[in-house]
């Protein structure tokens, strides 16, 4: 390494590498403005709001590596959820959540209504995960569409116990998600146990729906097969 | 910037002048010359790791830096999944291969393009082994398709810290390996040797 040129590449190389790292990484919030506009455009579109028929089809289908992303608080989750969801907190969200997905996974991301929903498809969309849709019209929709016997709409009651309750233990909510109340009074906390969870397709009324789910990547045989 | 949506006739043209410069950047690097490439093995000749290191610490910096500044977006760069044994395997058979037939597949394109007789027959090899692999690998599938798979993975997750300080360390890394393929060079190389020794290794002349 006599050649003068080749210390001067040689300190290029290390004086830029050593800049980026002072810079750092880019943060999420830097991805989440740099597609800020890509993203609003989508989310407006409802090119990415999935209708609970399609949902539902894709919960029936085998060959379909789907998972559904909870977004609510635990109370809800623990109050009612769908089969095989999987409850996803804001710091998984942001960071880890995604990196065991098979390159032709569909995420569909649920809510009690959508906005919270699409506030977790803005951070896994800007962190690079693929195949991220949200539930139109949250879990109240679903419950709303799937319940039998209709459900009947939650009314808080302001009883003495709770309103104590609630000055001792203030309401802890995830601060990169916004609030949503579930809709629906039920009687106990039943998660995935409550009929709505997983309805039988078959016996419902058919729904008239437009798939927006891409299936990017035919799905391998999981079973069965004579060849 | 971007996106940079190619299709028709312009993607056909964009892959072709990729193509043409890569292999004409590749054969005026002189690895058309398989004896150049196999000295790389012996540690005579380490002008294949400089090139190909420089080439990947280019594109890194190029890549992460326009990452870093939101040019790009690094999550949608394809990266290729790790299947870690079946790699290994992989990479043990073409070790072997490249050092009995002198030549990468790249390579030998270069070198037959060039007519270069043994570029043309490493060509008809690789064809032959790339039919044969096709009609065997079933007996193999499960091995090919799920050995060590983890997906994108990148040394980033595997050490768990910044992409841009893994930056940082391999281009610290190709500093030095840049440095140290000079010394080998210097202990290894033809020129020492000539300088030894009064009349010319038989084997040497051989091999040349």
């Amino acid at each position: 390494m006599r050649a003068p040129w080749k210390f001067l590449a040689a300190a290029a190389l290390i004086g830029t590498t050593m800049a980026m790292t002072l810079v750092g990484d880019p943060t999420l919030d830097d991805r989440l403005a740099w597609q800020h506009d890509q993203l609003e455009e989508t989310l407006v579109s409802r090119d990415v709001h999935v209708h609970p028929g399609e949902l539902l089809e894709l919960m029936h289908d085998d060959l379909v590596r789907l998972r559904i992303v909870d977004v609510r608080d635990e109370s809800d989750f623990n109050l009612f959820h769908l089969a095989d969801a999987e409850r996803v907190d804001c710091d998984a969200l942001q960071s880890t959540w995604g990196h065991d997905l098979v390159d032709d996974a569909i995420v569909v991301i649920t809510g009690n209504d959508e906005a919270r929903a699409e506030s977790a498809w803005r951070m896994l969309r800007a962190r690079g995960v693929r195949n991220v849709y949200v539930l139109a019209g949250g879990l109240n929709r679903w419950v709303e569409l799937f319940s039998e016997p209709e459900p009947q709409p939650h009314e808080p009651t302001a009883s003495v116990a709770s309103a104590a309750a609630a000055l001792l233990l203030p309401v802890q909510t995830e601060s990169c998600l916004s609030e949503e109340p579930f809709a629906w009074g039920l009687s106990a906390a039943l998660g995935d146990r409550h009929p709505a969870s997983l309805p039988d397709a078959h016996r419902l009324e058919p729904l008239d729906y437009q798939d927006k789910v891409k299936r990017t990547v035919k799905a391998p045989k999981l079973s069965g097969g004579c060849g | 910037m971007g996106p940079f949506a190619l299709d028709g006739i312009t993607s056909i043209l964009v892959h072709l002048a990729i193509g043409f410069g890569f292999g004409f950047v590749l054969e005026r690097a002189g690895f058309g010359d398989s004896r150049r490439l196999a000295a790389q093995f012996y540690l005579r000749d380490m002008t294949v790791l400089k090139v190909m290191f420089t080439a990947i610490v280019t594109a890194m910096v190029l890549v992460h830096f326009a990452w870093a500044i939101g040019w790009v977006d690094l999550s949608r760069v394809f990266v290729n999944p790790t299947y870690l044994a079946s790699g290994v395997v992989g990479g043990l058979i073409m070790g072997v291969g490249f050092i009995v037939g002198g030549y990468c597949p790249g390579t030998s394109l270069v070198a037959a393009a060039t007519l270069k007789l043994d570029g043309v027959f490493f060509v008809l090899g690789v064809t032959l082994g790339v039919f044969v692999f096709g009609e065997v690998v079933p007996s193999f599938w499960d091995f090919f398709q799920n050995a060590g798979a983890m997906g994108r993975f990148t040394l980033a997750d595997w050490l768990g810290i910044p992409t841009v300080l893994v930056t940082f360390l391999v281009g610290c890394m190709a500093v030095f390996m840049f440095w140290g393929a000079e010394r080998l060079e210097a202990v290894f190389g033809d020129a020492p040797r000539e300088e030894t020794t009064e009349t010319p290794d038989a084997t040497t002349e051989v091999a040349r």
